[in-house]
């Protein structure tokens, strides 16, 4: 376990003090910020409109949950963004050998490296906490609902990492990593929409909806802690994990 | 000690390591000779688990390397042909953390630390980037990474590249005053280096081992005697080699430019006779007649070895 420590906690410094963890921090922050300030226009006026009218209008927790949803959008580009430099990057520029030529288990390679980018990708979501703290203060939402949705966009990337990750593994090129991440990023996303149009109502759609990330984030959002979405969140990132391992493992033997 | 038996590796049709098997033994230094993509770099990649095999079997000190326990690399070192380096962190920093991932703590890591700073005199750059350093001092924080754990077996794979002589003076003492029992196996293209530092060789040509055992015997077996270069057209190329060739397959012979070939022979007074003969006969001017000894022409020999041959072959073909 201490390996896997060592590991994390170098990748952690070495995207924090790097010029391209700087520009990702600073781009999920600043258009996570640029949603808000959107969102925030947008819920001032339509809470207007209800004053106006007579009725309460929409409330925070739905402000929240309309900012939030963006930031699936948001995490497709910056998660491969930091993987692709992990181990498509370290084959690339042959640092790999280290690790692969020392006594360190594949499986702890791997969940170093994993541990590295959560622990970078927590401290952009901990940023983006000043925007429910000003939530928090100017609008009184329920903070179990606040909660519960930061829980839900934890689990998301912890899963998307896992997913960019395994992509990381698979090539030594850092574009095609990036591009492949993406696409499977989004193609979680779009998923859901996909199967209610193209498919007929039965266990194949449910299966396909099942799949869609978008649908698991938004119940967490609107404050419903569900044992089917932490289970749909931490199997994915577990299966990942586990083929990224696997992945490794097959070119340290051959 | 090392222990390859039958091993492969192919990438696609390709086969880069066919087949071979070789022992060293502990505490020896073998110089592992190679043209370029003979296959030097994936054998030493296998050696270390930073590639695993089609086929065959790897023993490091009697423990084999199969993925089942990457324990055994505990006590291997190994600096690849591309340093592997992280540019974003300093000296300190960077062997540090390849001490910390070998298992060094407290004070065995700070002893390690110091004492390859020494060896390698890396105090005037320990708190630079690596990315900023010159290529000389990358290769040596590289062999830092690859020793500062005191492995029992060092895998070096040009360990000289980038270095001005007093640095590979440096080096050379390095290898010589290694811990007791320790095991080199070093790759190099600089022939003199190969000849100061190593007992044994192991050349491997197209996948394959071409020659293995003493420096000494080597030399012995396959070295010939006298060059010969000469200066001649196609046509009295083609027909001077026909000619060779016929009395003698084992001849070698080396195209240096358009005009030009050197030819090797055995040592044997009678045969650099008829070959002069069938230079004048034939009307072709002897340039140079010289005496060979390095392990230049030695390496070419055993990597040229069927060339020669094939020339002919073509021809009758």
């Amino acid at each position: 376990m201490n390996k896997v420590w060592i590991l994390a906690n170098r990748d952690f410094w070495s995207y924090l003090r790097s010029p391209k963890g700087s520009v990702i921090l600073f781009f999920f922050t600043f258009f996570l910020g640029l949603f808000f300030s959107v969102y925030t226009s947008e819920f001032i006026e339509m809470k207007q409109k209800a004053a106006n009218l007579g009725t309460a209008g929409p409330s925070v927790e739905s402000f929240l949950r309309a900012v939030y949803m963006n930031v699936h959008f948001i995490l497709m580009l910056v998660v491969p963004a930091v993987t692709m430099s992990s181990l498509a990057g370290e084959r690339a520029n042959h640092s790999i050998r280290i690790l692969l030529s020392s006594s360190i288990g594949s499986g702890q390679i791997v969940f170093g490296k994993f541990m590295g980018i959560v622990m970078f990708m927590s401290l952009a979501l901990l940023a983006s906490c000043v925007f429910p703290a000003f939530a928090m203060v100017f609008g009184n939402p329920q903070p179990a609902v606040v909660f519960s949705g930061l829980l839900g966009v934890f689990l998301l990337m912890l899963s998307q990492v896992a997913i960019c990750l395994y992509v990381s593994s698979t090539t030594k090129n850092q574009l095609l990593a990036f591009l492949l991440g993406v696409f499977s990023l989004f193609l979680l996303i779009i998923i859901g929409y996909a199967a209610e149009k193209q498919v007929q109502p039965g266990a194949v759609q449910d299966s396909l909806r099942y799949l869609a990330q978008t649908d698991h984030l938004d119940l967490f959002l609107k404050g419903v802690i569900s044992t089917k979405s932490i289970g749909y969140f931490l199997s994915l990132t577990g299966l990942f994990l586990f083929l990224s391992y696997l992945s490794l493992h097959n070119l340290r033997r051959g | 000690m090392i222990q390859v038996s039958k091993l492969k590796k192919s990438y696609g049709q390709t086969k880069a390591v066919n087949n071979i098997s070789f022992e060293i033994q502990t505490g020896s230094v073998v110089g592992f000779l190679g043209a370029n993509g003979a296959g030097k770099t994936t054998t030493m990649d296998m050696l270390t688990g930073c590639q695993g095999q089609d086929a065959g079997e790897i023993k490091i000190l009697g423990k084999k390397l199969d993925g089942s326990d990457w324990a055994v690399l505990q006590n291997v070192g190994y600096l690849p042909d591309e340093p592997p380096l992280h540019g974003e962190m300093t000296v300190r920093e960077f062997l540090t953390y390849v001490a910390t991932l070998r298992g060094l703590y407290g004070t065995s890591l700070k002893s390690a630390y110091n004492r390859q700073v020494e060896q390698l005199s890396l105090q005037k750059v320990e708190k630079k980037l690596i990315r900023n350093l010159s290529k000389g001092y990358r290769q040596r924080v590289a062999l830092g990474q690859a020793i500062i754990h005191e492995p029992k077996v060092w895998i070096l794979d040009e360990p000289t590249e980038g270095l001005d002589p007093t640095q590979i003076k440096e080096i050379r003492g390095l290898i010589e005053n290694r811990p007791a029992g320790t095991t080199v196996m070093l790759s190099s293209h600089i022939m003199s280096e190969v000849e100061k530092n190593c007992e044994s060789l192991l050349v491997i040509d197209e996948g394959k081992i071409a020659a293995s055992g003493s420096l000494k015997d080597i030399k012995k077996q396959f070295q010939k005697k006298y060059i010969i270069r000469c200066e001649l057209s196609q046509t009295s190329r083609t027909s001077l080699f026909e000619e060779l060739m016929a009395a003698d397959k084992s001849l070698l012979a080396k195209s240096i430019d358009q005009s030009a070939v050197e030819i090797s022979i055995r040592e044997s007074e009678s045969e650099l006779d008829r070959i002069l003969a069938t230079c004048v006969a034939k009307n072709i001017k002897v340039r140079e007649i010289r005496e060979s000894g390095s392990l230049e022409d030695l390496f070419s020999q055993l990597t040229m070895q069927k060339k020669a041959a094939n020339i002919v072959e073509k021809k009758a073909i």
